[in-house]
């Protein structure tokens, strides 16, 4: 199992570099410089000099395949250099928005498994029923419906209708203000997870209705298992596979920030930072966000195939070479 | 010598109207079609980008099918120009990512060993970076604009279609079969994997990201563009930001 973990990790690592050189090239192709982005119209106002030490203080007078050693050299050592827009490291940058975006991604899954999972059950058992269309029907719906399509109706229907504004004022963490931070969190999460709970429910239904098809459900309501308890331990337990994969992939994604989302309620997360950074300039910010999200892919990944063993322990790595 | 079996299966067409949601699907792509291809040659209720002053924020009305925007311009034809650039986009961009996706995942699948390793851990990195970033970094080097986007959607979709195109031929290539084609002396070239293996779930998950790539470019258009903002601007009255 150790080993197993370790050769995963050692595969990480072509990945990363080829994902840290790929980002390095492509947003130094991004037309002007960096400095003049970060002083807007004062830039024009520097003397040659100065331009010369500001560039020399971020590193990026040196040619820039010296550049991305020095930055490789110093992600190694866990610095990923520092932000020309905030004046502090990228590290620091990143984490102090990274929250917003953990919680966001962790409450939309919760919220998609909480309506997806039950919809597809109850949908694959009562198979063709009134249950199953209109779970369809709801899945088509989320699957058809835009993110800021629903987002924006969101905040239509609760400021024109219920004269609440969901997310006025400051965003709030969850440490500060429980109640309030939940108050602003729960109609971008309703938003994503909606989204989402379509592809859960239709993966359920498909998973669950090809294994109540297999013999060994049979068998267990022939030795006379409760159909409770037939679908809960022998069916459901196999159908999760797939959702599996379907939500290591979504949370891969949703960790890599949701710009529109953020946008459209203002919250401080990761994809409204890199939207930012990149028409900033900010290079060393733009490079470790792609290094910091492309690194939460690869963990997840190997995660759901960890999670894969847990639930199916046909699958094993403990022996495998 | 190959004889071809006559076939008995209907045409797609016909198959296709004799299930209910088929022929409701085929309705509605065929509508889709229509609207875009009108939006595409310009024949549209009246010019997409006309400002009518004092026609500003209507509602649907004869003279203007969907109403008009915040400048007075008629909905219903804006509609149909931008969905005249969805489809260009999604045609565009899953006909390059299908067939460049499938031909890199089916023959590293078949060759396998080292290139097989490099061609997927090359795959893997743009599996890992991520899609939106990469997109705004394409958007602000080449500029916005659908062949941009079409490019963007691509890069994205590539590596996805590659996994997708892989995983059934290593199962073929463990069949029975395959080795039978060997045996036979049937030389063994790339196409013997095409044509076998591929085939199926390639035709399925094309379908059904045809649709995603829709949905995906109308949000990557939207959130590249910001337009939503106009648009949540002039639903909600105030400034979203």
């Amino acid at each position: 199992m150790l080993r197993y973990l370790l050769q995963r990790a050692i595969a990480f690592i072509p990945t990363l570099i080829g994902v840290s050189i790929l980002i390095f090239g492509a947003i130094r192709a991004v037309p002007g410089d960096a400095i003049t982005a970060m002083l807007g119209t004062e830039a024009g106002m520097l003397t040659e000099t100065q331009r010369a030490s500001l560039e020399a203080y971020f590193g990026i007078d040196k040619p820039p395949v010296e550049q991305y050693f020095n930055w490789i050299g110093g992600v190694v050592r866990g610095d990923l250099g520092l932000s020309m827009r905030f004046g502090q490291p990228v590290l620091d940058v990143i984490l102090s928005r990274y929250p917003v975006t953990l919680q966001l991604a962790f409450m939309a899954m919760v919220i998609a498994l909480v309506i997806g999972i039950p919809l597809g059950i109850l949908s694959a058992v009562r198979h063709n029923s009134i249950f199953d269309l209109l779970g369809r029907l709801l899945a088509l719906l989320g699957l058809a419906m835009p993110t800021f399509l629903l987002g924006t109706l969101i905040i239509f229907v609760l400021s024109v209708y219920f004269r609440i504004l969901p997310n006025s004022g400051d965003f709030v963490s969850f440490a500060e203000d429980p109640l309030r931070n939940l108050s602003q969190m729960i109609f971008p999460a309703f938003t994503l997870g909606f989204a989402f709970s379509a592809a859960v429910m239709r993966t359920t239904r498909s998973a669950m209705l090809e294994v109540m098809g297999q013999d060994y459900i049979q068998t267990a309501r022939s030795k006379g298992l409760l159909e409770r308890m037939v679908i809960r331990r022998h069916a459901l337990r196999n159908a999760l596979i797939p959702l599996v994969t379907i939500i290591g992939v979504e949370m891969g994604y949703l960790l890599g920030g949701t710009v529109i989302i953020e946008e459209i309620f203002s919250l401080p997360g990761i994809g409204r930072l890199v939207f930012n950074a990149i028409s900033q300039r900010d290079y060393a910010l733009v490079q470790g966000i792609a290094l910091f999200v492309a690194f939460n892919f690869v963990l997840i990944n190997l995660l759901a195939d960890l999670v894969y063993s847990a639930i199916d322990p046909r699958i094993s790595y403990a022996n495998k070479a | 010598m190959r004889i071809k079996p006559k076939s008995t299966t209907p045409p797609l067409i016909v198959r296709l109207l004799r299930n209910l949601s088929g022929a409701v699907g085929l309705l509605l792509v065929t509508i889709y079609l229509i609207i875009g291809l009108l939006g595409a040659t310009g024949i549209t209720p009246h010019p997409t980008l006309e400002q009518n002053r004092l026609d500003r924020l209507k509602p649907p009305s004869a003279v203007y099918p969907l109403g008009t925007d915040l400048f007075g311009r008629d909905l219903a034809s804006r509609l149909m120009e931008g969905a005249a650039n969805s489809l260009r986009v999604a045609l565009f961009s899953v006909g390059i990512s299908a067939s460049l996706g499938t031909l890199i995942g089916t023959l590293s699948g078949y060759i396998g060993g080292v290139v097989d390793n490099i061609l997927m851990r090359i795959m893997d990195v743009f599996f890992a970076l991520p899609a939106l970033l990469l997109a705004l970094v394409i958007v602000s080097v080449l500029g916005a604009g659908v062949n941009t986007t079409v490019l963007a959607i691509a890069i994205v979709y590539t590596p996805i279609f590659a996994r997708v195109a892989r995983g059934p031929v290593l199962t073929v290539k463990a069949m029975g079969f395959h080795h039978g084609h060997t045996l036979l002396g049937n030389v063994q070239r790339p196409n013997d994997c095409l044509s076998h293996p591929a085939e199926h779930p390639r035709a399925a998950h094309r379908t059904g990201q045809f649709s995603a790539v829709v949905v995906v470019t109308d949000r990557g258009r939207t959130q590249l563009s910001r337009a939503w903002h106009t648009a949540a601007e002039s639903i909600v009255g105030r400034d979203v930001e």
